[in-house]
């Protein structure tokens, strides 16, 4: 990131907060807690391959197609919207328009 | 009414953890007892192949026969990512855990025993996190609280352990609180300003100094001894590293605790096929002596704490009243004579340095109302209790806690520029967010850089707030009522800049 007031150029790994739990997840945790079992560990076929890293863009779509099945539907075609805001502005490759885009997503992912 | 207070406070350490509970007839915090009758509890969980999760000195002592199952130091796992940007996760037999699922094991095990002494279920607790932690690690611990079915209430373990010492002084008091734990090392300097006010005002550490490295550096003194008697370097035994660094933890404690004797034996039996026993032994000279450096470390940071507070908020040496020591490996007797001969303050130790960040934490939890049941669902935080000096009455009970922000703020433009927001003050209110940040009105931020969080439902970064909104653009509340979609429009607006 560059420091817009002197300049300086430096590494920051933003967090967008996209590794947090969702409420689907916790609950299912909480259950799995519950029961004081978590699983036979080793067996084959138990390791599961980490997420590949994705550029924080597309993590934010991902997020956002992810949510959608569940949610009410006003507020589905919103994010409908808001996805396909976001990508044509990629595609455009427009700072502009896509600073309003993945604000406007996030927004609405709140 | 029941003798202890429903709303417990926990110490969630690295490597201990440690719960407590108010008690109305002794007015007091008490701290509770887990199953071995023992007031700190290893935060070590166990899986065994069957997936059977263990957590306290069970699980520790695993490590010995199934170091693969043992899970330690999963606080050091919270809200982290790798270089990658992948969300670290537990690793145990091939396959993936949430750190939160783990340290949730921790935490379920503690309300158990806490549910036990108090004889009632128990819904909330005041979890205490290192003053650096970043709202995702602050985040992942209230996950993990949850998963729990505990309704969390985050405060800084620095914090606590000055209530702990109790708010008994009109003057302004601060306070270097130095933490020696068993995975970090933290110092705090901590201002209390009036009965309502603890601040703190500096903070030093090293997130990778603890006595766990001093184990370490026993065990490394272990297998220089076994190399130099047997000839051979033993220190690729998985099992004999698990059972030598259990050895060396015990060692380590009994000099420190028993300075008459001087010298410990350190014994293995069965090291290795072959030898029946293997005996050294060390005295506190030569233990101090292998562990200088490490000390030295942690008085350097102690000075860095004390800039920092010089520098933000005018507090110096001369205004500290004397040390507060938390944290189990501060009870090795050099830590008092060095910190004493370096600083020359007043020590504070009569409370039990692994205790007291428990017991600031339970005093605070006082201040709490008790819940009717666990919220996992949503995110309703926990409420200050309302009339709480019908309840206890005392000095805390109207305890204002206000915290540094550890981390720059700044608001992230699209194309990776970044403007760091200048702060009118670098603390905030717990609970609520960071006040008199200010967002310049011309700039066109796509995203916050946030490590505050305010009452969001799931997305931890911005927020439609009118609360936060009026804190982040310096307008007044009620610019901000209204739907959630006017909310969100004005929040637009303020974001872009219009
Ligand atoms: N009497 C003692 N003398 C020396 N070291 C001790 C003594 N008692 C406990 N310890 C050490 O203190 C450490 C645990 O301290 P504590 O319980 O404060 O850590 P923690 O809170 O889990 O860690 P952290 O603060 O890093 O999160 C362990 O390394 C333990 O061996
Ligand atoms: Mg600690």
């Amino acid at each position: 990131m560059k420091h817009l007031q002197t300049g300086e150029v430096k590494a920051i790994q933003l967090d967008r907060g996209l590794d947090a739990i969702v409420e689907k997840k916790r609950m299912e945790l909480a259950e799995i807690l519950a029961t004081g079992n978590v699983g036979a560990t080793g067996g084959p076929g138990a390791a599961t391959a980490p997420a590949p890293p994705q550029d924080n863009v597309s993590a934010l779509l991902n997020r956002a197609r992810q949510l959608l099945p569940n949610m009410p539907q006003p507020q589905r075609t919103e994010v409908e919207n808001a996805i396909r805001q976001l990508e044509t502005a990629r595609s455009n490759n427009n700072p502009n328009e896509m600073g309003a885009a993945l604000v406007n997503l996030t927004m609405l992912l709140m | 009414m029941a003798t202890y207070h429903k709303v417990i406070g926990i110490d969630l350490g690295t490597t201990y953890s440690v719960v407590a509970a108010y008690n109305f007839e002794k007015q007091d915090v008490m701290v509770i007892p887990n199953r071995q009758n023992e007031h700190t509890t290893p935060s070590v969980v166990y899986i065994n192949p069957s997936g059977e999760i263990s957590v306290g000195r069970s699980a520790k002592e695993k490590q010995q026969r199934d170091p693969e199952g043992v899970l330690i130091e999963v606080k050091r796992l919270m809200g982290e990512q790798d270089e990658a940007g992948v969300k670290k996760m537990v690793v145990v037999r091939n396959k993936q855990y949430h750190p939160e699922l783990i340290s949730a094991c921790i935490l379920k095990e503690l309300k158990a025993c806490a549910e036990r002494m108090i004889g009632e279920p128990v819904h909330d607790a005041v979890i205490t996190v290192p003053a650096y932690f970043k709202e995702s690690q602050k985040n992942a611990t209230r996950e993990a609280a949850k998963i729990a079915k505990l309704n969390p209430r985050l405060i800084n373990e620095p914090t606590a352990a000055a209530v702990a010492y109790g708010l008994d002084s009109d003057e302004v008091q601060s306070f270097i609180v130095y933490d020696f734990g068993g995975g970090t090392f933290d110092v705090s300097i901590v201002r209390i300003e009036n009965e309502n006010t603890v601040e703190v005002v500096g903070i030093g550490g090293d997130a990778n100094l603890g006595g766990g490295d001093i184990d370490e550096m026993l065990t490394q003194w272990f297998f220089g001894k076994m190399q130099a008697q047997y000839g051979s370097d033993f220190s690729n035994d998985k099992r004999l590293r698990g059972k030598a660094r259990l050895e060396a933890e015990k060692v380590k404690i009994n000099l420190c605790n028993d300075s008459e004797t001087k010298v410990q034996e350190f014994v293995i039996a069965n090291p290795v096929e072959g030898i029946e026993e293997a005996c050294f032994s060390i005295s506190l000279e030569e233990f101090e002596r292998i562990i200088q450096d490490t000390l030295e470390k942690t008085l350097v940071q102690v000075q860095v704490a004390l800039d920092s507070a010089q520098k933000n908020h005018e507090v110096t040496l001369e205004d500290v009243e004397a040390i507060i020591l938390v944290g189990g490996s501060s009870k090795i007797p050099a830590v008092a004579k060095q910190l004493q001969a370096r600083f020359n303050k007043p020590i504070k130790s009569n409370l039990n340095p692994d205790e007291i960040v428990a017991i600031g934490a339970a005093r605070m939890a006082k201040n709490y109302e008790p819940s009717q049941a666990a919220v996992i669902k949503d995110d309703e935080e926990l409420k200050p209790a309302e009339g709480v000096a019908a309840i206890g009455g005392g000095e805390l009970d109207s305890t204002n806690i206000k915290d540094v922000v550890s981390h720059t703020l700044g608001i992230g433009l699209y194309g990776d520029l970044y403007d760091p927001l200048s702060l009118r003050t670098k603390s905030s209110r717990v609970g609520s967010v960071a006040m008199g940040i200010r967002l310049p009105r011309t700039t066109r931020p796509a995203f916050i850089l946030l490590f505050i969080r305010a009452k969001t439902r799931r997305h931890p970064l911005i927020s439609t707030s009118a609360k936060w909104l009026s804190a982040a653009c310096g307008l007044s509340q009620r610019a901000f009522t209204g739907s959630k979609s006017r909310l969100r429009s004005m929040a637009m607006a303020c974001f872009t800049g219009r």
